[in-house]
């Protein structure tokens, strides 16, 4: 099993004051998941509002993971804040949206466009789920 | 203890060139075993003057100046001179001297045998007689000379039956020897005490030949009287050196006739020679010997062989100066045990103080044995120590002892506690070792045994006082009562060996955990009376037991529980879906299902699948699977599951059926998310609308293509308090098969979903006959690598 031998890393990179920036590393799944949960949890505790989540260095997520990245979600939702997933791989790509996680959660290509989605957002409660569909 | 040069008397005066020694009291302990070391010292001496010859030569001396009528320093020249022309040693030629002088003594009385009667048998009698003059003479021998006396040398003179009789200081007669009288009749005169006129006291009391012409004129009673009332006797004194050591006492049948003056000195030689086998009939000798007293050491020794305890005879043994230094060890009986191991023909003949020396030193076994010996005085107790010391190393063993005196030897009878002494002092190393305390209790006497370690255990001093069995609750933890009572109930009532582990609890606040093994010992009636046993520390071994017990139940427990669950949930999954289902029947569909739960049982999980005819006449089909494994994801399972069925009643279309299973999902307790897949099959239309959410799209095979049906847009289950789910219509037409599946059937990790879902789909496509085969053909093939649970629902229309 890869598991073992690529364990998760999570490196935390504040961008701004209320701007966590978590580069994720290896396989998230159900072993690692609550690595990635601590972090977030952490930071969560620290007031930030925005998530943006670097995974361009994860090659297998399942549902564990996306999890995760919904129970962040949820909890910023009301702060008002929001998440960000940066650079999926192909994988995670298709996992994200054969879960319409990525319906919810929006997906950008780099943490500056991410920054851009995070600075576009109003003061309020995010709503990109209900007004796409 | 090795120095050579000793003054001859190590009582005599000071004794400067001992520094270990001086100023130590001969009657103390250490005194004594100086005293013995010199005494074994100057045996020692005396034995190398004897093999050097001195003494035998000096004694050869003293018979050449009696003979030549010289002064010593003469007789030793002449011997000189002898020895030279004989071409013999000194040693040699002195031993020549003596014997010659010797025999001579000897002649005077076998000569008269072999005067009397010629013959190689008088002459083997007379060399008898020879070697029991010079020989050290029992009982048994006295006899023997008895017995020729009268056949060799006193038949020839008309004489019937001889006695000889052995006088003792106290003037009593002992027969120490007869023959032609009745074994009877020697039974009846074995002893005559003292002032008994007899003819033999007779004797005795005028120290010259008594000789009666009959018995009837006399009219002083003796052996034999009854049978030769008027027969002749003759009494005549045995003695040597101007000691009388006894009588000969010889009888005629009729009157005797005054005899002439060769008999008479005939019979005074034969009187002589009793003499020697007299004065070698006491078995103690020695200057400033006490006279015997009766029973003598032998009848001791066949006391001490009638008793099952180890006994010994001991002899004192005193000094030149008449001072008691010793006892020797006469005689040990065949139940003798050595406490040292040592075997009896060692113990039997050596001194006291040799065997036991330490018997001088703390156990007063070597005083109270002479205090016995002092004053008559018997000597018993109960558990003292001896001690015997074998090559330097000590080993004690704890006795019963009993001293007693009986004429001039006394008895020691000892009863070793265990009859393997040795090996309990052996196992007493052990025990320190393994704390173990031993004990037996005496439920007769009430007496109570201990060992030092039990005391040790309990937290008492040995001085004090053992605790009873039966107050054994009153020293332990208060919720060990009830296994002490069972252990108690068990050994004194059932009578049988018992073992408990309690608390005890000692009069210092320690708590130590304690084994307690006991045995119940019956006595030939079969009742109670002694239980023995031993106690163990176990604490150390009783926190890791404890400990271990502790895990071990812990793990037993979970892997119970876990156990449980598991075939809860795996009961659970069963009783909804079953692993195939009884078939559907729709007009022109047909419909199958598949379930394969997890090979590990823990992780049976959440996945689920439905397929059931509305009241609308639409098929609900639809395929599962909540987040997790166990008993929450099943139960999650079970209430969406009902959920979606009693929603689809309502005739809503899938995605309005998913947004409401959405938020029966949200508002599960545990933040439950899942995925799925809702779609309504209509036959008549052979139509199916469908919606997902979050889950794998399902697969339709169309002859020999198969493909996923696009992903419509919509969420996973409970993630978002509300959600929209997209809907999407696919036409169907005959002989096309939809497949829905949970993701067990694709997961690999090694693989993007892409991937797996194309080995799905090849699978798929090489449709088999029936709708059936095609599912086990996926479920066979699947090259799913997480071992989740999977289901199938498949159909195929008519």
């Amino acid at each position: 099993m890869p598991i073992a031998q690529n364990p998760l890393s999570v490196e935390v990179t504040l961008v701004r004051e209320d701007v966590a920036l978590l580069t994720v590393g290896g396989y998230l799944d159900v072993d690692t998941a609550t690595e990635l949960q601590a972090h977030l949890a952490n930071q969560l505790h620290h007031g930030r509002r925005h998530f943006l989540l670097d995974l361009s260095g994860v090659p297998f997520m399942d549902s564990s993971g996306m999890n995760i990245i919904l129970r962040v979600y949820q909890e910023v939702r009301d702060r008002p804040g929001s998440v960000h997933i940066i650079a999926p791989t192909p994988a995670v790509r298709r996992i994200l949206d054969l879960t319409g996680v990525s319906i919810t959660v929006p997906v950008s290509k780099t943490a500056d466009d991410a920054l851009a989605l995070v600075d576009q957002q109003p003061e309020g409660p995010e709503e990109n789920a209900e007004r796409r569909d | 203890m090795s120095t050579t040069e000793q003054p001859r008397e190590p009582a005599a005066g000071p004794r400067p060139e001992q520094p270990d020694l001086a100023g130590v009291s001969p009657t103390s302990p250490v005194g004594r075993l100086a005293a013995t070391v010199e005494r074994l010292r100057h045996e020692v001496r005396t034995a190398q003057a004897e093999a050097e010859g001195r003494a035998l030569i000096e004694l050869a001396k003293g018979i050449l100046v009696e003979r030549l009528g010289c002064g010593p320093a003469q007789a030793a020249r002449q011997l000189a001179e002898l020895t030279e022309q004989s071409k013999v040693t000194p040693l040699e030629f002195a031993v020549e001297v003596i014997n010659q002088a010797a025999r001579d003594r000897v002649a005077e009385v076998t000569d008269a045998f072999l005067a009397a009667a010629a013959g190689a048998s008088e002459r083997d009698s007379a060399v008898r007689l020879r070697a029991a003059e010079s020989g050290a003479l029992a009982a048994d021998d006295t006899q023997a000379v008895a017995d020729s006396l009268l056949q060799h040398a006193l038949r020839p003179l008309g004489a019937v039956a001889v006695a000889v009789w052995a006088a003792d200081a106290d003037g009593s007669l002992t027969l120490a020897g007869s023959a032609g009288f009745s074994p009877a009749e020697a039974t009846r005169w074995r002893y005559v005490p003292p002032e008994v006129a007899t003819v033999a006291r007779r004797g005795l009391t005028e120290r010259t030949g008594q000789w009666f012409v009959s018995l009837a004129e006399t009219g002083l009673p003796t052996i034999g009287r009854h049978v030769h009332p008027d027969g002749g006797r003759v009494a005549v004194p045995a003695g040597t050196g101007g000691r009388i050591h006894g009588v000969l006492e010889i009888a005629w049948p009729g009157p005797l006739a005054p005899q002439p003056p060769q008999v008479v000195r005939q019979v005074e030689a034969l009187a002589e020679l009793c003499a020697h086998t007299l004065e070698t009939y006491t078995p103690c000798q020695g200057p400033g010997q006490e006279p015997r007293v009766l029973p003598d050491a032998a009848e001791l020794m066949d006391l001490a062989d009638g008793l099952h305890d180890p006994a010994l005879v001991l002899v004192p043994c005193v000094d030149d100066s008449g001072q008691l230094v010793d006892f020797r060890i006469q005689h040990v009986n065949s139940r003798f045990l050595d406490p040292a191991g040592r075997p009896r023909a060692v113990i039997s003949g050596a001194m006291l103080l040799e065997a036991y020396p330490m018997s001088a030193g703390k156990s007063e076994l070597f005083q109270r044995v002479e205090r016995v010996y002092a004053t008559g005085e018997p000597f018993r107790t109960r558990r003292m120590q001896l001690t015997a010391l074998v090559d330097q190393v000590s080993l004690s063993a704890v006795a019963d002892i009993s001293i007693s005196r009986h004429g001039n030897s006394v008895l020691l009878i000892w009863r070793i506690e265990d009859e393997t002494a040795r090996l309990a002092s052996l196992l007493q190393h052990a025990q320190r070792l393994g704390r173990i305390g031993g004990f037996e209790e005496n439920l007769l006497t009430g007496e109570i045994t201990w060992n030092d370690e039990l005391f040790h255990l309990y937290g008492r001093t040995p001085a004090s006082s053992p605790v009873p069995l039966e107050e054994l609750p009153a020293h332990a933890h208060p919720d060990d009562a009830v296994a002490i009572g069972r252990f108690l109930r068990t050994l004194l009532n059932h009578r049988r060996p018992a073992s408990a582990a309690f608390r005890l609890q000692r009069p210092d606040g320690v708590t130590r955990h304690i084994r307690v093994v006991a045995e119940p010992v019956l006595d030939a009636d079969g009742r109670l009376f002694v239980v023995r046993g031993a106690y163990q520390d176990i604490s150390a071994q009783h926190w890791t037991e404890v400990a271990l017990a502790a895990t071990r139940d812990q793990l037993a427990h979970t892997e119970q529980q876990a156990t449980e669950r598991n075939r809860l949930t795996l009961q659970l999954q069963h009783a909804i879906m079953p692993p195939a289902q009884a078939p559907l029947r729709v007009p022109g569909l047909e419909i199958a299902v598949r379930y394969r739960p997890a090979e590990t049982e823990q992780l049976v999980g959440g996945d689920w699948y439905d397929a059931v005819v509305l009241p609308s006449g639409l098929v609900l089909l639809c395929v599962g699977d909540v987040a997790g494994h166990g008993i929450e994801a099943a139960t999650s399972m079970v209430v969406l599951r009902n959920a979606l069925r009693g929603l689809a009643v309502t005739g809503a279309g899938p995605g309005q059926l998913l947004s409401w299973l959405n938020i029966v999902a949200h508002h599960l307790t545990g933040a439950v998310t899942a995925t799925a897949v809702c779609a309504l099959y209509d036959p008549g239309r052979r139509t199916l609308r469908w919606a997902r959410a979050g889950h794998l799209p399902p697969v339709v095979v169309r002859g020999r293509e198969a493909a996923p049906l696009p992903l419509v847009k919509g969420l996973l289950l409970g993630a978002v308090p509300e959600a929209v789910y997209e809907e999407a219509e696919v036409q169907f037409a005959p002989e096309d098969t939809l497949l829905m599946y949970t993701d067990g059937l694709i997961e690999r990790r090694d693989r993007s979903v892409e991937e797996s879902l194309t080995h799905l789909l090849t699978t798929a496509s090489s449709a088999p006959k029936t709708l059936d085969q095609q599912l086990d053909r996926l479920l066979t093939y699947s090259r799913s690598d997480t071992d989740d649970d999977t289901c199938i629902v498949g159909i195929r229309v008519g």
